[in-house]
């Protein structure tokens, strides 16, 4: 155990029992897996990508690149977890990665000897040929070698909710910036979101030995967190990290709500995706050390100095035993310091400086370690753990240190990422000497170290300014805020430490175990720009973003190059800041909760009627009902079929568009839509109208009556009804705007049912009221009207056919709809679904959603003549190109096998009979096929050119896809009734 | 029962945590009236001279003796009474100024009321219901679960009116039921 | 993004719906077949200012003319299409 006895914001009081690779361990609230894991000991805790290099814990927060671990198992185990930021429950579950076939042993680890094999650019070059072996050989091979975790492979058990967040200032991070800012933004009375990505706030206040207004740094964020709940308007979201930043202040965070437990509470989601509004947002992030390139600088054992100091003050866990600390700057001294303090020995400090303070002399001789001013790592002992360093000073004397843990402290980045989201690049501070913010988003301020401000006292006074100065902005003035003491001494920034030479791989990506050879290799090949460097080494590009290798894989690339570190630059960061699981993204929206469903008020009936329902866009519709005996779809669509042409049958029609226009120029109106004249049409009529778009191809139809002499009612097909009503509302307000007319949708308003056959009068004639004419002379096709049902009801009554026969749309309003079908079936309709209305509107040809494709004109679709020469409709001009007028143009044409039995298919090439199959013959196409009961036969619509000037002849249908080639003849689009005696009957 | 309610299959009233309860507002009378350009004034004189009424300014409703006038556009809004009455009817003198178009029965109206009532709609609406923002008399409509809903406050408690179009009743109340299943979001910290 | 309503105030871009280039005239109905095609086809795709139709579809229901720069999404003006 390398627990130390006291301090620490640990529960000593309470043990947690948790598993590792099949292992027993406990650990202390408080603790994370990694903290718990060191604490028992254990230093390995995974194997690289590539190489499978032993790897243990390098840091102490998300931008871990080395301990990723599988969390939980079964349908809830989770990949590529970094083992720092995984709360101790209790029971937890989590194993290491990419090993195999244990983590001690690795056979795998081989892959470190086939280096050549997967250096820089692998993917591109070494695996090109023979293509044959890509899929047999290579990727196999680099599956089974290279790698990181698992994913669950069952459907995941947990729920994830979405919910929007407003608010005047958002901080982001609670360290002593975040926290400053908060307080003085919350004191002014703005509403402030206060977002924290660990379970407690502080960042590194949490992690380091301070004091603030003469309390220690954790007390101090305590304190503020108790003054943040008595401001009324600030909201403190723990365990959320905020993730992205898009346009005009809008932010995506993502909570972990409970992700610290075995398993979420009844009903409580697992993560939550919240959706943020912020008039401004102070980003302070914090830093993340920098890793220090020289060579096995991977070791298990080999940790960021600042790491050190939260295991040691925050976890009270000592991460091996003799430490060294190297450090380039002032930093490291921090952790000598704390060791000092807890009375921890050093075995040795090396400062690549040749000169110090007096203070840090001071502490050197009190932590009895020895001093190398000037000095390097030269060699590094351990493969799964360290256990000793060869150092050198700066006469180049070597020597051995028995140690097995070394501190390395190469100074820190600013957290930018959160200020580059909508494209600003960060800039080389060479004062600070890191890349800090540079253009921001609109609205953002940076404050402390995420700025570049590490001393304390300077983070809390940027914090408090830029969280005061946002709530001025956002209209809640005030005077200037306290701003919290605290006395550290200033300290000189760290630059870039790069040790060329030593022994060993010197990674500058521990997740995608990228090197400096790596580096060199892409500088060699001409990949100097570090966008493309990035690309071609895969530098950066792993779950961990490069938080703590990016700016030294830069720093490598600037030493090769000889060009500075502004020069070279670095690459653009883009969301999310860190992962996010897809199942939090989606929210609520999986399975049938994907997305809303729109049901008719005939649903019920329809359902125990047993219909089978499709979605036609977010709508239900009845497909067919099975009928018992009947075992496929087309026994029932063809029963129905017969039923309404021998008897009579019931549709729900409710799903069509339905708009109603009212207005004294309601009829110049749909003069303009519509290509042909509605302005005459008598009051009590109806009829049917086509509408093209602007650019002359017809956009969609349906028929329209006159229910009054200024209120009319639209019908639409049902997928492009939305469309209809935007387009109306476009023409009437921007093209159209003096013209008295006003129009919205009531496709809600009222249940529609088609009612036809031979036997609909006699239906609807028992469903009205008594003392209705519903006679041919007293309501004769295409006539329409108000009338009563089901006891004074209102009703609409029209007298169209889609199928050919008698038939007759009745509407009622929407909560009597279920009445009224209950009604019109007990009367002897016979329901039928969507099926069984194409197959005869088809057998009558009329158009729908194959011929209405886009691509077709009026023309194409026997429609010219109702084209008014007479007005200006949209469309019209476009419409007389000659190109949409060439009668060689695909048009509606019928089509009949010439061998009964053959089927046709939709979406078949029409060819001349004799015709090679060739594209340069091809004529036209199927659009909609079915199988006409009537006719006993598989019938077409197609789309032929010069077709109707071709009826009779005998083509050829093609369908190379699924093997269909049939003969076929040319025919009149309405194969039934052609003289339309049915439908006037 | 000749009517039948639009979230037919769904409860009529449910209880979720904290004594906040949901339930369906029907039948109502409810008519769209559109005012024709230049004719906004002269409805709204009408309108008061009639029913004693003022017609709303945008993004805001007002009642008076039972009828109430939601804004629903520029020039544009939804008369509304509780029940079923022959409004249009009741309206028909408005047709000089305005174009009136019955959707009685286009619509379905959810009233959540309770303390977590605005917890509850973070799961929901992509707009911002602080009190110090949204208040009883104001309405809103926007996108919530891929549906248009428009959501009007009533009342302090608070208590709010959601609509959407009556197909989509069932989604609407589903998507309720998802944003209210689980702890409330934000009232667990500030207790 | 998010866009200014001018009659609801400023909601997310997914109340709204996408159509194009604002500020083009329809022409009269026997304009010669050239001033037909640049009003259904050509238009300009400026990196920076352009006006641009959007319906406020979930919200309002008009039609707005927004004008925004290309480049950084700024929004400068949201006002109602009709003229
Ligand atoms: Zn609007």
């Amino acid at each position: 155990m390398t627990r130390i006895s006291t301090g620490g914001l640990i529960d000593r009081s309470k043990t947690l029992r948790f598993r590792f690779d099949g292992t027993n361990y406990s650990g202390r609230p408080g603790d994370t897996l990694a903290s718990a894991l060191l604490a028992n000991g254990v230093r390995l805790m995974g194997r690289s990508f590539k190489y499978h290099r032993p790897r243990g814990v390098l840091s102490a927060g998300p931008e871990e690149p080395s301990a990723l671990v599988e969390l939980r198992s079964g349908a809830r185990r989770e990949p590529n977890i970094p083992a720092p930021v995984v709360e101790l429950f209790h029971g937890l579950e989590a194993s290491s990665q990419n090993r195999f076939p244990s983590l001690g042993f690795d056979l795998m680890a081989v892959n470190g000897l086939l280096a050549p094999l997967f250096s820089a650019g692998f993917y591109y070059k070494t695996f090109m040929w023979p293509a044959s072996w890509w899929e047999k050989l290579y990727e196999p091979l680099i599956r089974h070698a290279a790698g990181l975790g698992r994913a669950a492979t069952e459907d995941d058990p947990d729920s994830y909710d979405r919910a929007h967040l407003f608010c005047d200032v958002l901080v982001v991070g609670s360290g002593p910036a975040g926290l400053a800012a908060a307080l003085a933004a919350g004191r002014r009375g703005a509403r402030v979101v206060l977002c924290e990505s660990g379970p407690l706030l502080g960042g590194r206040l949490l992690a380091e030995h301070t004091e603030i207004d003469g309390m220690p740094g954790p007390a101090w964020a305590a304190a503020t967190e108790a003054a943040l709940r008595d401001c009324p308007g600030v909201t403190i979201l723990r365990r959320t990290t905020v993730a992205a930043v898009f346009d005009h202040g809008s932010y995506v965070a993502v909570e972990r709500v409970a992700d610290h437990k075995p398993v979420p509470d009844s009903h409580e989601p697992r993560q939550r995706v919240w959706r943020i509004v912020a008039k401004r947002c102070v980003l302070a992030a914090g830093a993340f050390e920098r890793l220090a390139t020289f060579g096995d600088n991977d070791r298990p054992g080999v940790m960021l100095a600042g790491a050190v100091r939260t295991y040691l003050n925050r976890y009270a866990v000592l991460p091996g035993r003799a430490p060294v600390v190297a450090t380039s700057g002032d930093d490291g001294w921090r952790t000598v310091a704390d060791c000092v303090r807890l009375g921890i020995g050093v075995a040795a400090i090396i400062d690549r400086r040749s000169e110090i303070t007096s203070q840090q002399r001071q502490l050197a001789e009190a932590s009895g370690a020895q001093l190398l001013l000037g000095g390097r790592i030269a060699r590094v002992y351990g493969g799964t753990g360290l256990y000793g360093l060869d150092v050198e000073d700066a006469a180049g004397k070597r020597q051995f240190v028995s140690t097995e843990l070394l501190a390395v402290a190469g100074g820190w980045n600013p957290a930018v990422q959160l200020a580059c989201h909508l494209g600003g690049k960060p800039v080389w501070s060479e004062h600070t000497q890191a890349f800090v913010p540079g253009t921001l988003p609109p609205g953002m301020s940076v404050a402390g170290a995420a700025r570049g401000t590490f001393g304390l006292a300077a983070a809390l006074a940027e914090g408090s300014a830029a969280g005061a100065a946002a709530a001025d902005g956002t209209g809640f003035a005030g005077s200037a805020p306290a701003v919290p003491r605290a006395d550290d001494a200033a300290t000189t920034p760290a630059p870039i430490w790069f040790l060329a030479g030593g022994r060993g791989k010197a990674f500058v990506d521990f997740q995608h175990d990228v090197t400096t050879a790596d580096i060199a290799q892409a500088q060699q090949e001409g990949f100097v720009s570090v966008e493309h460097m990035k690309r071609y080494t895969t530098h950066g590009m792993a779950t961990d973003q490069g938080k703590t290798g990016g700016v030294a894989g830069m720093a490598a690339m600037a030493a090769l190059t000889g060009r500075s570190m502004a020069e070279t630059g670095t690459t653009l960061h883009r969301p999310p800041y860190t992962p996010i699981a897809i199942g939090a993204l989606a929210g609520h929206h999986r399975g049938k909760d994907f997305r809303p469903t729109r049901r008719t008020p005939a649903h019920d009936w329809a359902a125990e009627q047993g219909a089978s329902f499709v979605e036609t866009g977010p709508w239900l519709r009845a497909e067919w009902f099975t009928q018992p005996g009947e075992r496929t779809w087309l026994q029932s669509c063809t029963r129905e079929v017969n039923a309404v042409r021998g008897g009579v049958g019931v549709c729900d029609v409710s799903t069509l568009g339905k708009i109603e226009i009212v207005g004294p120029d309601a009829g110049a109106f749909l003069d303009f839509l519509y290509i042909n004249t509605f302005s005459t049409l008598p009051v009590g009529r109806v009829r049917y109208g086509t509408m093209l778009r602007e650019d002359g191809f017809v956009f969609d139809d349906g028929t329209t009556a006159r229910l009054a002499p200024d209120r009319w009612v639209m019908t639409t097909t049902t997928a492009n009804a939305p469309r209809v009503l935007q387009h109306m509302e476009f023409v009437h307000q921007v093209l159209r705007p003096d013209w008295r007319v006003a129009f919205v949708s009531v496709t809600d308003q009222w249940a529609q049912f088609a009612v036809a056959g031979p036997r609909a009068r006699s239906v609807i004639a028992a469903v009205l009221d008594a003392g209705f004419d519903v006679s041919d002379a007293a309501f004769p096709f295409m006539a329409a009207g108000n009338f009563t049902s089901l006891g004074g009801v209102e009703t609409r009554l029209f007298r169209i056919s889609f199928s050919g026969e008698q038939a007759y749309e009745i509407g009622v309003p929407s909560a009597y709809g279920d009445a009224l079908v209950r009604k019109i079936a007990a009367a002897g309709a016979v329901p039928y679904g969507l099926e069984a209305l194409s197959v005869m509107r088809i057998e009558k040809g009329h158009p729908a959603g194959g011929e209405l494709n886009g691509q077709t004109t009026a023309m194409d679709l026997g429609m010219g003549r109702m084209m008014s020469s007479k007005k200006d409709f949209i469309g019209r001009a476009m419409a007389q190109r000659p190109a949409l007028r060439d009668p060689q143009r695909p048009a509606l044409v019928g089509l009949k096998p010439v061998k009964a039995g053959d089927r046709l298919r939709a979406g078949a090439h029409l060819l001349p009979r004799t015709a090679t199959h060739r594209i340069e013959n091809d004529q036209g196409w199927i659009s909609s096929v079915a199988f006409s009961p009537s006719l006993n036969s598989w019938i077409g619509l197609g789309l032929l050119a010069n077709g109707p000037a071709r009826h009779g002849e005998i083509i050829r249908t093609l369908d190379p896809v699924r093997g269909g080639n049939a003969l076929a003849e040319v025919v009149s689009p309405c194969f039934i009734d052609p003289d339309g005696v049915r439908l006037r009957g | 029962m000749v009517e039948h309610s639009a979230f037919a299959g769904a409860q009529a009233v449910t209880a979720t945590q904290g004594g906040t309860t949901v339930r369906a507002i029907e039948p109502l009378s409810v008519v769209s009236v559109t005012a024709w350009r230049g004719q906004e004034a002269a409805l709204a004189d009408a309108v008061r001279a009639t029913f004693g009424l003022d017609l709303p300014q945008a993004g805001r409703w007002t009642a008076h003796a039972g009828l109430t006038a939601i804004w629903a556009g520029p020039g544009h809004w939804w008369l509304q009474r509780g029940g079923r009455s022959a409004l249009m009817q009741e309206l028909a003198a408005l047709g000089d100024h305005a174009g009136l178009i019955d959707i009685s029965d286009a619509r379905a109206v959810l009233r959540l009321r309770g303390p977590l009532a605005r917890d509850i709609l973070l799961g929901l609406l992509p707009l911002d219901l602080h009190p110090s923002v949204f208040t009883p008399g104001q309405v809103a409509s926007t996108i919530a679960a891929h549906m248009t809903v428009q959501v009007r406050q009533l009342d302090d408690k608070p208590t709010f009116d959601l609509s959407c179009l009556r197909s989509y009743a069932g989604s609407l109340w589903r998507a309720l039921e998802l944003a209210s299943a689980g702890p409330p979001r934000l009232s667990a910290l500030s207790a | 993004m998010r866009i200014p309503c001018p009659h609801c105030g400023e909601r997310g871009n997914d109340e709204f719906f996408y159509l194009g280039a604002a500020g083009l005239t329809r022409p009269a109905a026997d304009a010669q077949p050239e001033a037909w095609h640049d009003y259904v086809y050509l238009r300009d795709n400026p990196a920076g200012k352009h006006s641009e139709l959007w319906q406020h579809a979930h919200g309002c229901r008009r039609w707005l003319v927004v004008t925004r720069d290309t480049r950084t999404h700024a929004v400068f003006s949201a006002v109602d299409a009709t003229p």
